[in-house]
């Protein structure tokens, strides 16, 4: 029995509902005739396109980019024409430009993509490769890589952490990347490693993922590479929470992870930048996990990024009737959304079709003060105080809401079924806009 | 598949199933040993006492939702909060309680105790313990009249805690304190309210809360520590004045106080840090009352003194966030 590690305060214990995927082989989809590809799919300055409609694309050529220091790229899944640039509203309720791609069926790909290389000779060339191929965090945040590997001159690092938890329930797409390529993986995080010049690296895998555990551990050759096991909890892939189980270090409130000598990527990303810096391949696919009651044939897909969501969904035998509830993400943090002509995104790690019975849906009461929402904050905060002064927008009392990761696991608990989670976030932006129309 | 209609709404999409009505059903399910126990010493009494209450309870709770304008009278007032309430007034009363004595406590609890302040979640105080003031104030006779448990005769006594405050630590210097304990008869002394006589059912439903995580066992932990040492000081100082500190464990109701009212969600502080200083400063004042107050017992008073502070504990109890 390998030793188990795991957050100390708060958490929760979700049913996990991942037997509905987690077998299910992967699936690769051809591209289909239509994509829609995003503009901006990461966080930081807005990508703006570089096509016009009529323009005709090579697979992995670049079709939209940013500028500033925070920002990412997009490349062309396929070969192609630009059909048109439209707007669409995404499930976080941004409005965002579209370059429409009709398949072409070729698949001519763009010069000098997709062959082996020679690897990177410096860092600086190493993060340029990743920046170029549009590679961002694709456990759900989308913050553009090379920038979080980059940290500022005066920090050094010594411990580079693969968030592997997957602790949202029904996700299966990083254990089926963790066994399905197991070898790219990792060579993946051992380029990491030299390139960024850290000697040490953990995989935190939560034991209900104990094959791809014990299949990383036996395939691994490299001294500094360490698999560990974590004990099942929510929310463990929570950045803050996944160090101080792999590390014990406790990241001071309101700082990122280099403070104390860490960077954190996810398991698709070290695999993304595997394909970027061996192959000069950028990131225009991604695997999704479909999942729930109101899916035909839940699933692991390989899929090219831009395909819609109906397109991927018929590839798995369609939604059936019992699907009520579509979600972009996990059940405990996902986006809800009734649009099936939106697209896969490099940050899409699951869809789920949720039925009835799976989901909550009790009608919020008055508060009880029992307390639970405060045992189970991972963060130490005072949730059903901070969605009171949130909803009565009281700025002065609510500056704890910029310390809330939005986990939901308060609203998860709470037995009076109040939404403490979601008006905390509302909150939290509006007191972001608030502070800085102040300055 | 394309005449699907999905529903928006926000995240998280699965919910524990402990809910408010769970919570407050398990409270009552905590308290079937000591209500079994009461009904096995006064037979009858005990029962029309319980079953009035509860009545009058419920039936004043669906009166005034009604008068609020609730669209869910009957559903809420089944949620067990007005149970929870009626049968801790209950088990808080003297067997010889009459019916129409039951009825005024009911109606005190449910309308100053609770939809006075806007119904559950809102009440500053404990409905039960409003009530029992209520009528140890303005019934005072009534309240303090106990009869022997499992004895037909007419005769009332003292409780241990009264003659303790009459007669002086040598009227009670002979008690057996294991049968005070079990809620056993002592001869010549009076039970108590039906749910205080017996700390030994007030522990087994005590702790069957704190093994489901209902309450936090800190709480009851504090309060009755708080009134061991403090008691255990003046007993060793001056034992020929004050009782044993195991006397005051097994008389009285603190146990019911600590395990059934000083953990009441509502009322008291939300932070774990807020709930031992409350538990601490109910310890205190149950401790000042018995010893030197001119009640004989302090616990309903030490709870309601303590909630007054409740906001303020909530206020300077700051939590500690990960990382500061």
């Amino acid at each position: 029995m390998a030793e188990k590690v795991t957050f100390r305060k708060g958490g929760v214990h979700p049913e996990e509902r991942k037997a509905l995927s987690e077998t299910a082989p992967l699936k690769k989809m051809a591209a289909p005739e239509m994509l829609y590809m995003a503009v901006n799919q990461h966080i930081g300055a807005i990508a703006k396109s570089l096509v016009k409609a009529g323009d005709k694309v090579l697979r992995n050529q670049l079709i939209a980019e940013g500028e500033g220091a925070v920002t990412s790229r997009v490349h062309s899944p396929v070969s192609g024409e630009i059909v048109e640039i439209k707007q669409m509203v995404f499930p976080n309720e941004a409005k965002v430009e579209v370059i429409v791609i009709k398949n072409d069926g070729k698949n001519e790909k763009a010069e000098s993509t997709e062959q082996e290389r020679n690897l990177p000779s410096s860092k600086e060339e190493f993060l340029e490769i990743i920046k170029n191929a549009g590679i961002i965090g694709m456990g759900g945040a989308g913050f553009p890589t090379y920038v979080k590997m980059n940290p500022p001159k005066d920090k050094t690092l010594d411990t580079f952490i693969i968030n592997a938890a997957e602790c949202e329930p029904y996700l299966t797409t990083d254990n089926r990347l963790m066994l399905d390529y197991t070898k790219e993986f990792l060579e993946g995080a051992g380029m990491i490693l030299d390139m960024l010049q850290i000697k040490k690296c953990f995989i935190g895998i939560e034991e209900n993922k104990r094959e791809a555990f014990e299949k990383i551990k036996s395939e691994n050759k490299d001294a500094r590479i360490e698999p560990k096991l974590l004990k099942t909890k929510y929310p463990q892939g929570a950045e803050k929470q996944l160090i101080y189980a792999l590390t014990g270090r406790v990241v001071p409130i309101r700082k990122l992870p280099f403070e104390v000598k860490v960077i954190v990527q996810n398991v698709a990303t070290v695999k993304a930048v595997y394909d970027a810096v061996k192959f000069n391949k950028p990131l225009t696919e991604r695997i999704v996990t479909l999942s729930g009651k109101g899916i035909n044939e839940p699933s692991n897909v390989l899929a090219p990024l831009g395909v819609t969501v109906s397109a991927i969904a018929d590839f798995c035998g369609g939604i059936n009737e019992k699907a009520k509830y579509m979600v972009n993400g996990g059940p405990m943090m996902g986006k809800a959304f009734d649009n099936t002509n939106l697209p896969v995104t490099k940050t899409t790690s699951g869809l789920l079709f949720l039925a009835e019975e799976e989901v909550s849906s009790e009608e919020e009461n008055v508060c009880i003060r029992c307390g639970r929402c405060i045992y189970v904050c991972p963060m130490g905060l005072n949730p059903t105080f901070l969605k009171e002064e949130s909803d009565r927008r009281n700025y002065e009392k609510m500056d704890d809401v910029l310390d809330c990761i939005e986990c939901g696991s308060c609203s998860f608990v709470c037995p009076s079924s109040r939404q403490l989670a979601s008006s905390i976030a509302k909150g939290k932006q509006r007191y972001a806009k608030h502070i800085k129309k102040g300055k | 598949m394309a005449d699907n209609k999905f529903i928006v709404k926000p995240a998280p999409f699965l919910k524990k199933p402990t809910d408010v009505k769970m919570i407050m059903w398990t409270v009552v399910l905590a308290l079937i040993p000591t209500t079994v126990w009461a009904i096995y010493l006064y037979r009858l009494n005990a029962v029309i006492v319980i079953l009035s209450t509860i009545l009058f309870t419920e039936l004043f709770e669906m009166l005034f939702l009604k008068i609020r304008g609730s669209k869910k009278v009957i559903a809420t007032s089944f949620d067990g909060s007005a149970f929870v309430t009626g049968l801790l007034l209950a088990l808080n009363l003297p067997s010889s309680a009459p019916w129409w004595l039951c009825a005024a406590g009911a109606f005190v609890a449910m309308l100053f105790g609770k939809h006075i302040f806007g119904g559950l979640g809102h009440n500053p105080f404990n409905p039960a313990l409003i009530a029992r003031v209520f009528l140890l104030l303005s019934f005072p006779t009534l309240m303090t009249t106990w009869k022997q448990g499992m004895s037909v005769d007419a005769m009332t006594y003292a409780t241990p805690l009264g003659i303790l405050k009459t007669d002086g630590i040598e009227a009670v210097k002979s008690m057996d304190l294991w049968r005070l304990f079990a809620g056993l008869p002592v001869s010549g002394v009076g039970g108590g309210s039906i749910g205080e006589i017996s700390e030994l059912a007030v522990l087994i439903g005590g702790l069957l809360l704190i093994v489901l995580r209902v309450i936090p066992f800190f709480i009851p932990l504090v309060f009755i520590l708080t009134v061991y040492v403090f008691t255990w000081i003046f007993n060793a100082a001056n034992p020929s004045v004050y009782a044993s500190p195991m006397f005051h464990m097994v008389t009285g109701g603190l146990f019911l106080g600590a395990f059934f009212m000083a953990t009441d969600m509502v009322t008291t502080p939300i932070t774990p840090k807020g709930k031992i200083i409350f538990a601490f400063g109910c310890g205190l004042i149950t401790s000042l009352i018995r010893l030197f107050g001119a009640y004989p017992e302090g616990v309903s008073f030490a709870i309601l003194i303590m909630e007054t502070l409740t906001p303020t504990i909530d206020k300077v109890t700051k939590l500690k966030k990960f990382g500061a």
